[in-house]
């Protein structure tokens, strides 16, 4: 095989191996946006009154509470859990944190590069509404926006106050996934 | 107007603020208060502002409607007054320590003799009898610059030791002597060390307050929540806290086997068939529990131990005798109905669920179709398979197997609603109803989870299988003595069907019950545990025995099923057991704090516990053990720090699945610049080719025909 064929084959895989790795990058994002249509019908099905309504057949969460900003233009479904599996539908609520909109805190994680992206655009003072299958819709204001590490930060669940915490990885252009540091968007019930 | 302390009187020998206050109330209910100042007054009649000297707003605002009188109590007159005041009192209320009202000649005695009607009130920091009294002599000799060391119990399985005025630099030997039974089953001897306290879910609504310095702040289910937590360092910065160990031990009898299932260990034989054991690496981290396990060789192996440990015209004895062997045992006939508890909380995320999972299913598939069952599953919510117990046919033990393949570890520990749904009292007629527990027991809320048991066990057993490599080891025993069952640990994946096959021979067995014991010739003998448990396949009676009288034999009486069972033992003193005193004295206080838990009334379970206790030098809930250093090491201008020290995550454990704050980012921005970047190499390379090329064809063209 002479050197030009050898250079030739090079570039095929190399720009296989690219396309392949922005593929899978776009499919990420491509999912992250199809499975939200898809959530809002399990939604619906929700709030008939249908309990752990599942997205699709095969699904191993279900929808928990529909979260948006209106300042944002956000409007998201929040699954249960905050496996790596869940994260890429949507936003995962976690386990054993309060349901949100009643008493406790309510821990809502998602991915900077996906759903939570507008975090890095929220303000304090910033309204969210999040709606939950047998609870009133729940109005919340930004109160505190910090970055912790996650290896030593403990997020301290409230007492009588209803309050709603947004989790997403810190920074929101970091190209590494993985890092410590995590980005707190700390809301209060702005009770009507 | 009157008010419903008319006619009360009260002899106020308070300052400052707390007493004051309290008096005031008195005061305000209609009480006569009278204060008592020292020449120079109470302390707060001169903190600033004030309008006129010697009246502080704080002293004005904690002492109205009293009536004041000025004694210097150190003055012998003074002190006449004082109690003559007291005769004709109804209550004496003083904020200074105890100590200090006994130099002023004013202790309870004392006043008392004056009138012996007198209600004597003291409040002072800590108590004088309490789990907090050592804390004073500590808190003192910290405050005083001096070195001091406390160590108090938090739970039976976790001891807080407290340390202070450490120099800058310095290093700390701490050291602590405990003792601990043995365990003996299937033949073989367990010393279970463990060395990390992994982190427990704390139940129930948080409180205002800190007790500790841990991760939790306390909850209405966890009081001292704060207490048991202490702070985890997280694994991607490397263990701490490494351990070496050095054991000699002394079995008595020639073994059959050694071995250690969690450590890699060196045994080197000693003379008098003595070893000693050294880990093989210099140190590990104190991330897991350390085991020891020996096999006494064939023949060898003991029927019966009886200890003894003379203490003036007492003795202490511990006695261990064990049932006849399975041959002599039918195996049992009666049908089961079987639950399955499946923990699969966040704690249990990693090693530990597949372990749990891989122990479930050798059990499921052990089930006869004569049997009934169901897998109860717990994290924060609740769910099982079926909604009450199915027959073990094949489809429903497929159906098993799909479930519990399916269940992921993550979320909280709510093992109470769990545990009330396998205790439901839906015990059929004619089935023997067992449930098996599965967990690591990471929880706070034992006392929550024991009473439960107590309460709600009717005719079902509970045995419990310990987890991961630090399971809660006193939930397991306690929950499983409670239960009337027993319990096992799995540590590692390999010791899966070992344990497992070692329970069903227990599970499938008759047990032991209503055992008696007789000892002709020492009827004063307390015996502990008192009532014997009942016993399970391979395991002896131990009990423990204070009495004057040593016994020469032992007749034990019991039933394996509707069969009577009746053992003789002669007992032949065996070594002298030192320590017997002390193991006795243990026992002896967890029969008293059970029974508080049965409903005895609580301070007199308290006083019971501190008097066996403080005999015994041991540290219990009451008791704590402190040690001072009379020279003082810090000058009293230095600061003093306080922190925790961290702990481990146990071994196999995953933090995130624990502490997790979830992971908030996905893989695609890495993917589009990886992609990219190959890409643009693609292209550099492709244009090089080009132009390589066109380079070739000019060349070509220049030397063509």
């Amino acid at each position: 095989m002479d050197r030009r064929t050898l250079r030739i084959a090079a570039v095929t895989l190399l720009a296989g191996v690219g396309l392949w790795q922005v593929g899978q990058g776009a499919w990420i994002y491509v999912k992250a946006r199809l499975a939200q249509h898809l959530l809002h019908r399990a939604w619906a099905l929700t709030l008939g009154g249908e309990s752990e309504a599942k997205p699709w057949p095969w699904a191993d969460t279900w929808p928990v509470a529909r979260l948006q900003v209106p300042a944002h233009g956000v409007d998201l479904i929040v699954l249960a859990g905050v496996s790596g599996r869940v994260l890429a539908f949507g936003p995962g609520h976690a386990p054993g944190s309060a349901v949100p909109g009643a008493p406790g805190t309510a821990i809502v994680t998602g991915h900077r590069d996906t759903h939570f992206r507008f975090l890095e655009r929220v303000k304090p003072g910033d309204e969210i509404v999040v709606e939950a299958p047998g609870q009133p819709r729940s109005r919340f204001r930004v109160r505190e926006l910090t970055v912790v590490d996650s290896r030593t930060a403990v997020i301290r669940s409230g007492e009588d106050t209803v309050n709603l915490v947004l989790l997403t990885c810190y920074p929101f252009d970091a190209v590494r996934p993985g890092g410590p540091l995590r980005y707190v968007v700390t809301a209060h019930a702005s009770g009507e | 107007m009157p008010g419903p302390l008319d006619g009360v009187r009260v002899l106020d020998l308070t300052t400052v603020v707390m007493g004051p206050f309290a008096t005031q109330i008195l005061a305000d209910f209609g009480a006569d208060v009278v204060k008592v100042e020292p020449p120079e007054g109470d302390i707060m009649r001169q903190v600033w502002p004030f309008r006129s000297q010697g009246m502080g707003h704080i002293y004005l605002n904690a002492n109205r409607n009293k009536r004041g009188i000025v004694l210097d109590l150190k003055r012998p007159e003074a002190r006449e007054a004082c109690l003559a005041l007291a005769k004709r009192a109804d209550v004496l209320v003083y904020n200074i320590r105890p100590q200090a009202m006994a130099r002023l000649k004013l202790g309870y005695e004392e006043v008392k003799a004056a009138n012996p009607r007198i209600i004597y009130v003291g409040a002072f920091g800590y108590s004088q009898r309490g789990p907090y009294a050592a804390k004073a002599a500590y808190d003192q000799a910290k405050q005083e610059g001096k070195r001091a060391s406390l160590v108090e119990q938090e739970r039976p399985n976790i001891f807080t030791t407290s340390i202070a005025n450490i120099p800058p630099g310095a290093t700390i030997a701490v050291e602590i002597e405990y003792q601990q039974a043995v365990r003996y089953d299937a033949g073989r001897f367990r010393l279970r060390f463990p060395m990390v306290v992994g982190p427990r879910y704390i139940p129930g609504a948080p409180a205002a307050t800190m007790s500790g310095s841990g991760w939790a702040p306390d909850t209405d289910a966890v009081p001292d929540a704060s207490r048991i937590t202490p702070p985890v360092e997280h694994p991607g910065r490397g263990s701490i806290n490494p351990v070496s160990l050095r054991i000699e031990l002394d079995p008595g009898v020639p073994l059959a086997g050694l071995e250690s299932p969690y450590h890699k260990i060196h045994i080197t034989p000693l003379s008098a068939g003595r070893y000693e054991i050294t880990l093989e690496q210099m140190s590990v981290p104190a991330d897991r529990d350390f085991e020891l396990v020996w096999q006494p060789a064939a023949g060898v192996a003991p029927e019966a131990a009886f200890l003894i440990s003379p203490q003036g015209d007492e003795v202490f004895a511990l006695l261990m005798v064990l049932p006849p062997g399975p041959t002599a045992l039918e195996r049992l006939r009666v049908p089961r109905e079987v639950v399955f508890v499946l923990d699969n909380s966040g704690s249990m995320s990693g090693a530990s669920i597949e372990q749990a999972k891989a122990a479930l299913r050798l059990a499921l598939v052990r089930l006869r179709p004569a049997d009934t069952f169901n897998v109860v599953r717990f994290n924060h919510r609740t769910d099982s398979l079926f909604l009450g117990a199915q027959p073990a046919s094949p489809q429903n033990v497929q159906a098993a197997e799909r479930y519990v393949g399916g269940i992921r570890a993550e979320g909280g520990t709510e093992m109470l609603p769990a545990l009330l749904r396998a205790l439901d009292g839906q015990e059929q007629q004619g089935r023997l109803r067992q449930v098996i527990f599965l967990t690591d027991g990471a929880v706070g809320n034992e006392a929550q989870l024991f009473r439960a048991i107590r309460e709600r066990l009717g005719s079902s057993r509970l045995f419990t299988i310990g987890i991961g490599s630090a399971p809660n080891s006193h939930f397991m025993r306690e929950a499983a003595r409670l239960g009337r069952g027993s319990f096992t640990y799995i540590g590692s994946p390999a010791e899966v069907q070992q344990k497992m096959v070692a329970l069903f021979r227990k599970l499938e067995s008759p047990a032991l019950t209503d055992v008696q014991l007789e000892l002709p010739g020492a009827g004063d003998a307390e015996v502990l545990p008192s009532p014997i448990p009942d016993l399970y396949l391979g395991e002896p009676v131990v009990v423990t025995l204070r009495t004057r009288l040593e016994p020469s034999r032992a007749v034990l009486r019991g039933r394996f099923g509707s069969t009577p069972w009746e053992h003789e033992v002669s007992l032949h003193r065996g070594a002298d057991g030192a320590g017997l005193a002390a193991h006795w004295a243990r026992a002896k206080i967890a029969a008293l704090l059970d029974q508080r838990r049965s409903g005895a009334p609580d301070e007199a379970i308290r006083h019971a516990v501190i008097d066996v206790a403080l005999t015994h030098h041991l540290v219990s809930p009451y008791t704590s053990l402190v040690a001072v250093d009379v020279t003082p090491v810090r000058p009293g201008d230095a600061g003093l720090h306080t922190h925790a020290l961290k702990t481990n995550l146990p071994a196999g454990w995953d933090y995130d699945a624990v502490f997790g704050l979830g992971q908030g980012v996905t893989a695609g921005p890495l993917h589009v610049v990886l992609g990219v970047c190959v890409l643009l190499l693609a292209v550099a390379l492709h244009v090089g080719l080009r132009r390589d090329v066109a380079f070739a064809l000019g060349r070509r063209g220049r030397h063509g025909p």
